[in-house]
């Protein structure tokens, strides 16, 4: 049964194991029915001759009485003669007490059986006697001798039919199994066309039900799952458009609501700083914090509604991408011209290793945000007297991967499920880290966006490492 | 089939000279011949276990010699090839040369020639069978062919004969209607008949005739003739003789008594008589 088991059995087509299956069993019952058979008729034949010997010796003294009595030994050969036209008679001999010997040999019968056919059926020849006594008086003695080679060559002529005739129910097998087959799996070929036609969307197909009572129900009950499909994808499809009409709605009001309340937060900022930079009437020491406060609280939410307004954008699809040959490390060298401030203020050295001649297929300004952001994470989120590191490196064939690496204390990992989710701070909403929480989940959209991939390795203690991969120039 | 046959070898050894094969067979065996009248298994049945009872008395060892015809019987003992006979056609003629000599007879009654017709037959008279075909066993069938032939012809009934080889053949014959009517030994008719359940009538019986006689031919010499004829003779005294008889007997059909008496040429005066006088020139 192993082969049954294999991959290779299975994967051959199902009319084919069919058919083997069915040969190999046609096959083991013929041959055990050809062996038993020939035993038997061996059995047979040799119980035949046995009893033909018999018969012979027991008829055959009466049969040449009359001639040996009379001494008649032209017509006792003729009866010798005849005596061995019978079947399997070879020869037989009569000799009288005086020694008068009258014998007749049947020619030799041409084997037509092999010879390891033969020794198989282990039949001899057979040979006898029987003595010729009337009234009491030893006339003489008949000697014959039976062949065996007319049973052998009769058994092997039926071991031949048998073969043909097993052959015959081999081809008919064959012949009744693939025409049943053929006209049963024809509703396949139907259901297949069917469940490609559903995978390339159109769900209103449907089979008729064909074929035989198992192929109507396989029939059926595709037309169910098809039925079932389509109105699971309605359902998903309304969901889906619901979703977007929402989305969408979300976006403009968000749009609308950033625009609505970035002009009076920048008249807010304008007016702080004229306080601030007011030489003629300066500020105290007090009035200098709180202007402070509300400048910075100012700035936290002016970049806040920046980022909304961008996610809004590429949400709604409004976000234009212009693919380009991007040098990276010019973009890096931008984003770490303007962080370079705040990193200042953290005491943390910024190191770039980028590639000088590294260029991507990106959207310069898309990159530009995607790595500011994450220059800007690894600044914020890193220890103080840390490190940031900007590297380069490839990223299998025809890719190129950019990396942004700390020193901070890395992600917990109990966190990292909501990354990049938006508005999302992994539990510094109380710190004093300013932040958004949604520079990653704009960073992720817009990496996609350019056709590229987003991803990060962290350590608790050690640091993390935020990278993107984009198709090498 | 004669076709398969790839060799047929007749290794004879002295099967040129046949006459004398029963002695052949059986070393310095005398032959005893047997007038052909039943089938030769039969004939020998009867005859071996006498024979063999005579040696076992005598030392004589007898050879039983039987014909395929009874024709072929009378050429053999016309030759004198026989040292004893079973045999009534001694008496023709034309065998007289041979010179036999009556020994012994059977101690039954003495023989009869009927003409007869089953029971049911159409034919009641011996005119009735004028023109008709009627069976004989052979030309050599003293009371089966010469004398019911000599009585028709003598009568003027004419017929056409028609031969069985045998007296067993032509009862066969016209127990199967083959045959209308059929001339034969009474005794051996009335022996088949109750063998074989034959219901028949006579339609003509002759004069009796003793049953066939065993003679000696001259070149045995006297004393063995003598003891053959004593021990065959005394058979009927002798209970292990008589228990060879009587199962013999039955073989046949044969009724009581069973055995020879010891016999001469006169007791057959009347045979030599017929042959002087018939009117019938084929006799074999």
């Amino acid at each position: 049964m192993a082969q049954f088991r294999s991959p290779s059995w299975n994967r051959l087509p199902f009319v084919v194991r069919l058919m083997v299956t069915a040969t190999i069993a046609l096959l083991v019952a013929g041959a055990a029915m050809l062996f038993f058979s020939a035993r038997q008729d061996a059995e047979d034949a040799r119980s035949d001759l046995a009893g033909q010997l018999q018969a012979e010796r027991e008829t055959l003294p009466a049969a040449v009485a009359e001639v040996v009595v009379i001494g008649d030994f032209s017509t006792l050969q003729q009866i010798l003669d005849r005596y061995v036209g019978r079947q399997s008679m070879a020869s037989i001999r009569f000799q009288d007490a005086s020694g008068v010997t009258l014998e007749s040999v049947d020619a030799p019968i041409t084997p037509v059986a092999p010879a390891w056919f033969a020794s198989w059926m282990d039949l001899a020849d057979v040979s006898g006697t029987a003595a010729v006594v009337v009234g009491g008086h030893l006339y003489g003695e008949v000697a014959l001798t039976l062949t065996a080679q007319g049973a052998v060559n009769r058994v092997w002529r039926r071991l031949l039919n048998h073969l043909a005739i097993l052959a015959l129910a081999i081809g008919i097998d064959f012949l009744g199994i693939w025409l049943v087959l053929r006209q049963g799996l024809a509703p396949l070929s139907r259901l297949q066309d069917g469940a490609r036609a559903l995978a390339e969307g159109d769900m209103a197909k449907r089979i008729a039900p064909e074929g035989s009572p198992e192929m109507r129900r396989l029939i059926t009950a595709f037309n169910d799952m098809a039925e079932a499909t389509q109105r699971s994808q309605d359902r998903l499809v309304r969901a889906r458009d619901d979703a977007e009409i929402a989305s969408k709605a979300k976006s403009k009001f968000l749009s609308s609501m950033s625009h609505e309340l970035r002009t009076p937060l920048n008249s807010i900022l304008g007016f702080a700083q004229v306080l601030d930079f007011d030489r003629r009437q300066p500020l105290n020491a007090d009035q200098k914090v709180s202007v402070d406060h509300i400048m910075r609280a100012g700035q936290q939410l002016l970049e806040l509604i920046e980022q909304v307004l961008d996610l809004a954008r590429i949400e709604s699809g409004r976000m234009t991408i212009s693919i380009e040959d991007v040098v990276v490390d010019s973009a890096a060298r931008e984003c770490i011209q303007l962080t370079q401030p705040h990193a200042d203020d953290q005491d943390i050295t910024v190191l770039n290793e980028i590639d000088p001649r590294m260029a991507v297929r990106a959207d310069w300004k898309c990159l530009r945000q995607v790595l500011l952001n994450l220059v800007s994470n690894g600044i914020k989120y890193n220890r103080k007297g840390g490190r940031l590191t900007l590297r380069s490196s490839p990223s299998g064939p025809g890719w190129g991967r950019i990396s942004v690496i700390d020193t901070g204390e890395g992600i917990p990992e109990d966190l990292r499920d909501g990354l990049f989710e938006p508005f999302n701070r992994l539990g510094k909403e109380g710190s004093d880290v300013m932040g958004t929480g949604i520079g990653l989940t704009v960073s992720r959209e817009l990496t996609e966006a350019m056709g590229g991939r987003i991803g990060y390795a962290s350590a608790v203690g050690e640091g993390s490492t935020f990278w993107i991969e984009l198709p090498l120039a | 089939m004669l076709h398969r046959i790839f060799k047929a070898l007749a290794v004879v050894v002295g099967i040129a000279s046949l006459g004398p094969w029963h002695a052949a067979a059986a070393g310095d065996a005398l032959s005893f011949g047997v007038l052909s009248q039943r089938s030769a298994v039969l004939t020998a049945q009867y005859w071996n276990p006498v024979l063999e009872y005579v040696k076992a008395k005598t030392g004589t060892a007898l050879a039983l010699k039987v014909a395929r015809t009874a024709p072929e019987s009378n050429e053999s003992i016309k030759a004198g090839g026989y040292d004893f006979v079973y045999s009534n056609t001694i008496f023709q003629p034309a065998m007289a040369d041979a010179g036999y000599r009556v020994i012994l007879r059977p101690r039954t009654e003495a023989i009869a020639s009927h003409i007869v017709t089953l029971e049911d037959s159409p034919i009641t008279s011996l005119k009735d069978l004028d023109g008709k075909v009627v069976g004989f066993p052979s030309l050599a069938a003293f009371v089966g062919y010469a004398v019911p032939m000599d009585h028709l012809m003598r009568e003027g009934i004419s017929v056409t004969p028609v031969f069985g080889g045998n007296q067993e053949g032509i009862m066969g014959q016209l127990k199967v209607g083959k045959v209308i009517a059929a001339a034969v030994n009474s005794q051996v008719m009335r022996a088949f008949a109750a063998r074989e359940g034959v219901r028949y009538r006579i339609l003509w019986g002759s004069e009796p005739f003793n049953n066939l006689p065993i003679s000696v031919h001259p070149s045995v010499p006297g004393d063995v003739a003598e003891a053959v004829r004593t021990a065959i003779a005394d058979m009927a005294t002798d209970p292990e003789g008589m228990r060879i008889l009587e199962e013999t007997g039955k073989l046949v059909g044969q009724k009581p008594p069973y055995g020879f008496l010891p016999s001469s040429p006169d007791d057959y005066a009347n045979y030599v008589e017929f042959y002087r006088t018939t009117l019938v020139k084929d006799i074999k």
